[in-house]
Formats: structure tokens, sequence, C-alpha cells
């Protein structure tokens, strides 16, 4: 596909996009790496998001959209080669120590990520806060896991329902 | 500390992304889940779902091993938390175990498909049970059309094997769960005994082991229904096998694995021309660097089983005097998986994906009964 005139060509420079995140605040990103959303992808290839335009995110906030950022900047030399099956054993290791670094956060930080990452279709951004909630909640009994996730505590009818279920399957709680 | 903060309303898709990469190999971290509240158990409990999980975690794990007692017990050993309703089986006897049903005999009267999973139990009608020398192997009934990750309660069939009068010649049938028959019987003039070893399934072809594992007996499931019999690897070896193991090898090819003294386990793969058989030695892997501690390989150990694992992979079980170990013999890893001094018997690894009881599919096939 041709690129537009616009953005490829400027002395090899990268062509720029610019993501607007919901309260206002202008995101400028090299395309390479905010095509790593498959939401954002289509619309770059025709020819969007440069120059004053700007693609409007209203459904991702500033502090969200630049953690997002973050990520899809680390890993989109990796993805250009194909999920990087060149990648050196080194790269890998790099890739994955950010990874555990980069979902090491507040929960609630977490939870906007999970939303953005799916409403982005960010692949590997999704499985990567999808494992870490996984982690939190594996060998955790249900109560633990509401409490871990912050859910309200059972009402009486959800707390008789939880008995009941252990009874009868024992042997996933002992 | 501040308490977390209350979840969004997490969308159904990212929730399931969440619950999807929850470990297979203990069932009960699904079943947890699905306590946690209704948008949780809806999910759990859709096939959909379900069907995406085993796809994803792909090699149903292993769940525990059945043996048999010398009180006549077939006996479930969990080797993760799942424990079947009914872990012992009185008067019966283990024979198969695969894609995720148990066949026990049960003495002098018939034999049972058993589905540890959902507790489904199928009587096979057999006119004719042989006093002795005979075994049976269970397998899906929709053979390489099946990943066997979802046919829990689908049809089965039921391969028999026995002597027939006049001596020597040995006779094999098939019951189909859906039909509710036996098939025309074949047979072969066979000079070695069918012994009660686990059958293993490759290819279109069940193999039986005879005499101790001297001889094999190959029956054709999809084909012809042939008979056809040959001499194991080594056969005139003066030492004798601490155990040998049938193992499935690629897509339809046979390894015969025995563990020699001093841990070392020898690999056969078997080839095939026409009637001509020969075995070629293709590998040695020496164990005992991998059992834990010098006491357990002077005081003698037996190979008695063998799994499918993750990525093409086999696991073998060596029983010892301390205890059942589990090994990869990919990646070589060793994990005890019970406790106490193993017989020599063989034993019958379970490995399935777990099904909450409400959440199984039943296709309309099947011709299960209570």
């Amino acid at each position: 596909m041709a690129a537009p005139e616009s953005g490829d060509g400027n002395n090899g420079a990268a062509r720029m996009v610019t993501l607007i995140s919901s309260d206002n605040t202008r995101f400028e990103v090299e395309a390479a790496a905010a095509s790593l959303s498959q939401t954002l992808q289509l619309t770059i290839l025709d020819g969007g998001g440069g120059g004053g335009d700007g693609i409007p995110l209203p459904n991702v906030d500033s502090a969200t959209l630049s953690k997002v950022l973050e990520y899809c900047i680390k890993h989109a030399p990796a993805a250009a080669n194909g999920g990087a099956p060149n990648a050196t054993a080194v790269d890998r290791a790099e890739l994955e120590r950010f990874d555990n670094e980069f979902v090491n956060i507040d929960q609630s930080v977490l939870y906007s990520l999970i939303m953005a990452a799916h409403n982005l279709e960010i692949e590997g951004l999704q499985s990567l806060v999808a494992k870490k909630v996984a982690d939190m909640i594996k060998g955790k009994s249900p109560m633990e896991i509401r409490r871990t996730l912050g859910f309200p505590d059972p009402t009486p009818e959800e707390q008789a329902e939880m008995n009941a279920h252990m009874l009868e399957y024992g042997w996933a709680y002992e | 500390m501040a308490p977390p903060p209350p979840p969004p309303e997490l969308m159904e898709d990212a929730l399931g992304e969440i619950l999807l990469r929850l470990p297979s190999d203990d069932p009960a971290h699904l079943l947890r889940a699905s306590l946690v509240c209704k948008q949780w158990r809806r999910l759990l409990t859709d096939p959909a779902f379900l069907r995406r999980y085993r796809a994803f975690h792909r090699t149903p794990p292993l769940l525990g091993f059945l043996r048999n007692t010398d009180d006549y017990i077939a006996r479930f050993v969990p080797t993760a938390s799942f424990l079947p309703r009914t872990p012992d089986h009185h008067s019966c006897r283990v024979l198969d175990c695969r894609h995720g049903r148990v066949l026990l005999y049960v003495h002098g009267r018939d034999y049972i498909v058993w589905d540890p999973i959902t507790g489904d139990e199928h009587h096979v009608p057999d006119a004719d049970i042989p006093q002795s020398n005979f075994n049976a192997a269970v397998m899906c009934a929709a053979g390489a059309g099946c990943d066997h990750r979802d046919c829990h309660g689908g049809p089965f069939l039921v391969a028999l094997v026995g002597p027939d009068e006049p001596e020597l010649v040995t006779y094999a049938s098939l019951y189909s769960s859906e039909s509710g028959e036996l098939c025309e019987p074949s047979e072969l003039e066979f000079e070695y005994y069918v012994e009660m070893l686990p059958p293993v399934l490759a290819g279109g072809a069940m193999y039986f082991q005879c005499q101790f594992g001297l001889a094999i007996l190959s029956y054709d499931l999809y084909v012809d229904g042939s008979l056809f019999g040959f001499e194991r690897p080594e056969r005139d070896n003066p030492h004798d096998f601490d155990g040998t193991a049938l193992i499935p090898a690629g897509d339809c090819g046979l390894t015969f694995a025995g563990l020699m003294p001093y841990s070392s386990l020898h690999l056969w793969s078997l080839q095939m021309t026409g009637d001509l058989v020969e075995w070629t030695s293709h590998r040695v892997i020496e164990l005992g660097t991998l059992l834990p501690s010098a006491d357990i390989r002077s005081y003698g150990q037996s190979l008695i089983g063998v799994a499918p694992g993750p990525d093409d992979s086999d696991i073998i079980f060596v029983g010892t005097d301390v205890g059942v170990f589990a090994i990869g013999l990919k990646s070589r890893w060793i994990r005890k998986v019970s406790e106490g001094r193993s017989s020599d018997y063989a034993i019958f690894p379970y490995t399935s994906f777990f099904i909450p009881g409400h959440a199984i599919e039943r296709p309309s096939a099947a011709t299960t009964t209570q």
C-alpha cells in the first residue's frame, strides 16, 4: 500500500500520529506503535491521525493512555518483526522484564488498562493484564478473590450458595 | 492500608481473557472462581467459554491415576485436588483409561466404562468373559475426528481381546456404545497369551501386551479389524526389565520402553513393512540423576505407567519404595505424585480437563446410562 504523502518519506523520519485522550490531552506517537491497536490500525493505514487532526479516544483518559503508549512503544519493534521470531534471547528477556515491571501497578490503574486494552484491541497488552489478574486470584478461595478484587461483601443469598457449593465440592477447598 | 478499589463492571470478553488464564493443572482454580459472583459463574459454566479454555491450555492435565489394590479395589489416587465422588470401585479391576474414561472389569460379571468427572457409568454387555488371559481397552468413538478435550459423555468403543478354543487362538472384538453391539470377532493364531497390562492406542490400532510384555498384539480398529502379533525388542536379553511400557509415537508409530537396572530407560521404535517387524534402539535416558536420593536408586524402581504430557511430550511413572514419581522425558522434570511404597503393578494415569457438573455438554448421540 502506498504511504500517504503527508506521512512517510520525510528523510526517513518515522511517521507520527496524534491521539487525543478523553480529557483532551494530545499524544504524538509513532504510527508503528499506535498500530499495535487493531482499532487504530485501519484509521492509521488510511492516513488518519496525522497533522493537526488527531484521533479522539473518548473512552481512554490521559493517565491510562500514557501508560498504554509506554507499552506500545516498547513492543512496536518486536511486533514489526512479526511477533519477534528473530529476536535474540536478550531482547526477549528484556521485554519480559519490562512486562513484569509494567503490570506491577496500582489495582485501579490495572483495571483502567484492562478496559483500554480491550477498547483499543491491543492483543499483547490484553493478554499481559489478564495474566496479571489471573495470577492475583489463583489459589484463592471465592471470598479471598472477592476481597482481592474489591468486590462488596456477598449478600446472604450469595453466601448461602457458596456454602452449598463448598459442601458439594469439598475437595476444591482443602 | 486502603482497600482495593471496586472493580469496574468488567466487559464479558475482558473477564473471559482473565479466567482463560487460570492454570489448568488444578481444577480447583476454575471451581473456586465460579463462586465469586453470578457473572463469573455464568461465564465459567458457558460451554463456549469452556471449549476456549480447553483449546487455550491444549493438553488435559494429570488429575490422578488408577491402580488395582491387592484386595480387588480399583482405586483413584488424586495427584491434583480433584477427587471423584466414588474413588474406590470394589470387586473391580482397572483395565484401561483413555479420553477421560476408565474401563473397569467387574469380577466374573461384566465391564463398566466410568467417567470420573461426570460420575457416569455404562455397563458393557458381554456374554462371554474368559476365565483368564484377557484384556480390554476403551476409547472415544469419534477417533481422529476428535481432540478428546470435550468428549465426556460421548459415544465410546471397547476393544476386547482374549483366548479362544482351540488353544493358541486369540480373538478380538469391538463394542460400540452407539449400536450397543459387539462386532464380528477377528482371530489370530498366536503363541503368547494376553496380559492385563495397559493397552496403547497408536494410529488406528490398539496394542496389547502379552505374556509379561514379551510380545505385542495389535488390533486394527478402523480398516479391517485384523490382528497381528510380534515380539518385543531384546527378547533374548538375559537382563529382565524393571517394567515395560508401550508409548504412542508421532502419528501412528509405537515406542517400546523398558527400564533397565540402574535406572536407565531404553526406548525402541517400531518399523513395520508389511509383516516385517523391526525394532530400532533410538534413545537411552539415564533417570538416575533425576531420582532424588541415593536411597531410591539403590532400592530399585519399576516403570509402571505412561501418560501424554504437554507439547507432545511423554510422562513416565516410576514406582519406588518411597512413592510414585512422574518424570517428564522431554524437559527432564520429576514430581512425586504419591507417597508410600509402590507396588510393581501398572498404574493408569488419568488426564482430563475438569468440567463443573452442570456445564457438561452431552452430544445427542450419547447413549450413557446410569
